[in-house]
């Protein structure tokens, strides 16, 4: 029982860090709710190739759904810039849009215990160390702490190697051009790291939780610091930290983990917030 | 000798409006150039048409060639309110920007990145506010910020919008000495200006526009009443002996 | 059956219609967000209402849901006021903390052997079915509340729309107006918890004004083409809906009100087609 305790644990842990990472970069940017629209429209590829495809376990789900986020992340903005609606109400249009059809179609075609409405929503993680990786007969642990580990060190590598243009291109964009720096290409690596993450995030999280690893630990570090790099550093911490805390609050009140941990997030924001009020220097 | 930037015709349209209309524009190697209009004339369009950010029909040359390849030599200062100032960045964080063009994707600030930065801090005397938070500047200060990281670009051609709106007496008297200077380096510098009294005391030439050219030269010959009228549409109230 | 159908049909009306006033005002508020956030706050007032009273006391139920939504609004408004930090990070840190509780709850509630829980969880993507007599009641008195409101602060809520900068210039009171707008939204939301569920709340808010939008500048005339293409939408959604078991009717209504939005923003005179055409037009002459 511990020894699954613990893996629920290291998978929560390599999902609050991985989704983290670009958190810092999308509230920068004023763009925090693009990870609602992105999770909403990932469910929605997933949904449609699972369809397509007919296995749960496809790899072609993956590309189904990060075509259907990078698509989401197009049409937003292709209607944003049209002029004919303002940013926020892009988002707010394409996303239950993607989401109603989804619905529809789980309830017409699949309507089975892998795509439940539930599960959508809060996730599945009670079930994800049953789901081993075997190698060679080996049970290497399960397959959600090795797939999500892998993004996070994607996240990790990426966001180092193009530390300086994501920096740039967030704070300055015309200058950026200048510079010979695309902001197009940034931004849509930016969406394209943030869409994988919620891909794997969605069996821990669900749909609407994830915005809560993406956006509150990131919210918090940059209430209390004015570093980039620190800021980057201290969202992981306290991703950790939000983890830890949701952890015992699931064990105490026997609920949702996904739900605990982002009741967590948002108390420890909340706490800096007051802190901030009460002392500011 | 070529000019430093060379524009014919320029048009440029957005949503039904054309902003710029058949603009031809020229600023010799080593000048200082104020370009001044009224409010909506198409200033800030111009400089953005210079630095292509915008799409437009006409011919741009930099040094008889295309923009984008000698975008290098161009530095650009945009007005102070188009950045987030909360942002998390130090002073010399953001002067070490102006290293970036010349280096690769991927590729960190060498050692010698970060003495120009500082180099480039010196001239604008903030040296010593290199570690401070971006978000506790005063206007002046982040203009100099900004004018630290053009320096630090080495660039040719120094772009500027509307940098002397704002600001102190102090950061004033320092862009006004690292103009003479850039001058005497036979820089060139293309500043959209805001006030028809500075002018005269700040720059040489002046380019006065209102969405396309009404009249050019050096400031003397070119600021006519007649000129001013033309361009902001009204009398001014300024004495008329000031201009000849 | 068929008082059935009019129960359903009464009930998306009047989300329809509410939403369809309010939607124009947060549209031009440029708040559209702040719907969807509301409306997933509003899950901890419902489900925690129920874990102390555990039954399904619909005006308590609504009673708490609307406590949390304004908490939700609030909050989102301190954020922005107080700290660096956007609105768009404000509405996201809420919006998840507060259905993550919400979500806390709901899985309480699940673990609980009262045989009344089952639907609770129908206000997430609305269940219009279960509505009883007297929930219609209570919808449509708060509708009414909501016209009322509207009507009474037309010429406020106008100058805030489109000029706030002048508002502010006479002397108009700014905070309260935009409280009052925060009131509004909530009980919108409130009132098609059942029918549509919060999920989808957001395009209600959304999609009609949005429309209607594209079609005219004038206040008046776009409140009425967004009722119209929201009744459109939620008429051809409950039918549907109730024809074919299968499909829930929340999302149903929200992809044809997205359908008409889309279409709109192509057709109208303002619209895709026609500034592609007028701009060929000015090109050749």
């Amino acid at each position: 029982m511990t020894c699954m305790y613990v893996q629920l644990l290291l998978i929560s842990v390599a999902t609050a860090l991985a989704c983290a990472l670009p958190g810092n970069f999308l509230i920068l940017r004023g763009t925090a709710l693009i990870s609602d629209a992105l999770s909403h429209a990932i469910l929605f590829g997933i949904v449609v190739t699972f369809l397509i495809v007919g296995n749960i376990n496809s790899p072609l789900i993956f590309f189904g759904a990060i075509v259907s986020g990078l698509f989401t992340v197009t049409m937003t903005e292709m209607l944003t810039k049209s002029g004919k609606l303002n940013h926020d109400a892009a988002i707010g249009l394409t996303f239950p849009f993607l989401f109603s059809i989804a619905v529809i179609l789980i309830n017409l075609f699949a309507n089975n215990v892998h795509l439940d409405t539930d599960a959508i929503l809060v996730g599945e993680l009670a079930f994800a160390p049953f789901h081993k990786l075997c190698i060679f007969g080996h049970d290497c642990g399960p397959v959600a702490l090795w797939s999500m580990s892998a993004i996070l060190c994607i996240n990790i590598t990426c966001i180092s190697y193009f530390y300086k243009e994501l920096q740039l291109t967030t704070f300055d964009s015309l200058y950026a051009q200048t510079m010979g720096y695309p902001p197009r290409l940034f931004h849509y690596l930016l969406m394209l790291l943030t869409s994988i993450t919620i891909i794997q995030a969605f069996h821990t999280t669900g749909t609407i939780l994830v915005i809560s690893f993406i956006v509150t630990p990131a919210a918090t570090a940059y209430l209390i610091t004015q570093k980039l790099q620190q800021m980057i550093f201290l969202s992981c911490l306290l991703a950790i930290i939000g983890v830890l805390a949701g952890f015992l609050l699931a064990h105490h009140l026997d609920s949702s983990i996904a739900g605990s941990i982002s009741l967590a997030n948002g108390l420890i924001f909340f706490l800096v917030m007051l802190n901030k009020k009460i002392r500011p220097n | 000798m070529k000019p430093a930037i060379a524009i014919k015709n320029l048009t440029v349209a957005y949503q039904h409006n054309r902003i710029l209309h058949n603009l031809d524009f020229v600023a010799e190697v080593g000048t200082l150039v104020a370009i001044m209009g009224p409010n909506g004339s198409g200033k800030t369009t111009l400089l953005q048409s210079i630095m292509g950010f915008l799409p437009c029909s006409g011919d741009i040359k930099i040094f008889n060639e295309s923009t984008q390849s000698q975008l290098q030599k161009i530095a650009y200062i945009p007005q102070r309110s188009s950045v987030d100032w909360t942002f998390p960045a130090s002073v010399l964080d953001v002067v070490l920007m102006g290293r970036y063009g010349h280096l690769r994707f991927g590729q960190r600030p060498s050692s010698n990145d970060k003495e120009i930065a500082l180099h480039a801090l010196e001239q604008v005397k903030m040296a010593d506010l290199a570690d401070r938070s971006i978000a506790q500047l005063s206007g002046g200060q982040q203009q100099r910020v900004f004018l630290a990281r053009a320096l630090a670009q080495q660039a040719e051609i120094y772009i500027m919008d509307e940098p002397f709106i704002g600001i102190d007496i102090t950061t004033e008297k320092i862009m006004l000495d690292i103009f003479v200077q850039l001058k005497q380096q036979q820089k060139t510098i293309i500043v959209v200006h805001h006030d028809l009294i500075t002018v005269q005391k700040y720059f040489d030439t002046i380019f006065l526009m209102n969405r396309k050219e009404i009249a050019s030269g050096p400031i003397a010959t070119t600021m006519t009443p007649e000129n001013i009228a033309q361009t902001f549409h009204s009398a001014t109230d300024i004495d008329d002996h000031n201009f000849l | 059956m068929i008082t059935t159908f009019y129960k359903i049909l009464l009930g998306t009306t009047l989300v329809g219609i509410t939403t369809g006033i309010v939607g124009c005002f947060t549209l031009l508020n440029k708040q559209s967000l702040l719907g969807d956030t509301i409306a997933h706050a509003t899950l901890p007032g419902l489900t925690g209402i129920f874990l102390i009273i555990l039954q399904k006391q619909y005006t308590l139920l609504l009673c708490g849901a609307a406590t949390t939504g304004l908490l939700g609004a609030v909050l989102v408004q301190y954020i922005t006021h107080t700290t660096k930090l956007k609105k768009d990070a404000a509405l996201g840190i809420v919006l998840s903390t507060f259905f993550g509780i919400g979500i806390i709850f709901l899985t309480m509630i699940q673990k609980l052997p009262t045989a009344h829980q089952a639907g609770i969880d129908k206000f997430l993507f609305g269940q219009a079915a279960t509505l009883l007599n007297s929930d219609i009641i209570v919808l449509a008195i708060l509708s009414c509340i909501i016209i009322g409101a509207i009507i009474f602060a037309w010429k406020e809520l106008k100058i805030i729309s489109f000029d706030p900068a002048y508002a502010q210039a006479i002397g108009l009171p700014i905070q309260k107006i935009h409280a009052l707008l925060l009131i509004l939204i909530v009980l919108t939301v409130i009132v098609g918890l059942q029918t549509v569920g919060l999920i989808l709340m957001s395009s209600f808010l959304i999609s009609p004004a949005a429309a209607a939008r594209q079609w005219t500048n004038k206040l008046h005339v776009m409140i009425f083409l967004s009722i119209f293409f929201s009744l459109i939408a939620t008429t051809t959604g409950t039918v549907i809906s109730y024809n074919y078991a299968h499909i829930p009717t929340g999302p149903t209504i929200v992809i044809i009100a997205t359908m008409i939005t889309l279409i709109s923003i192509i057709i109208a005179p303002s619209g895709i087609i026609a500034t592609q055409f007028r701009q060929r037009c000015r090109n050749r002459s």
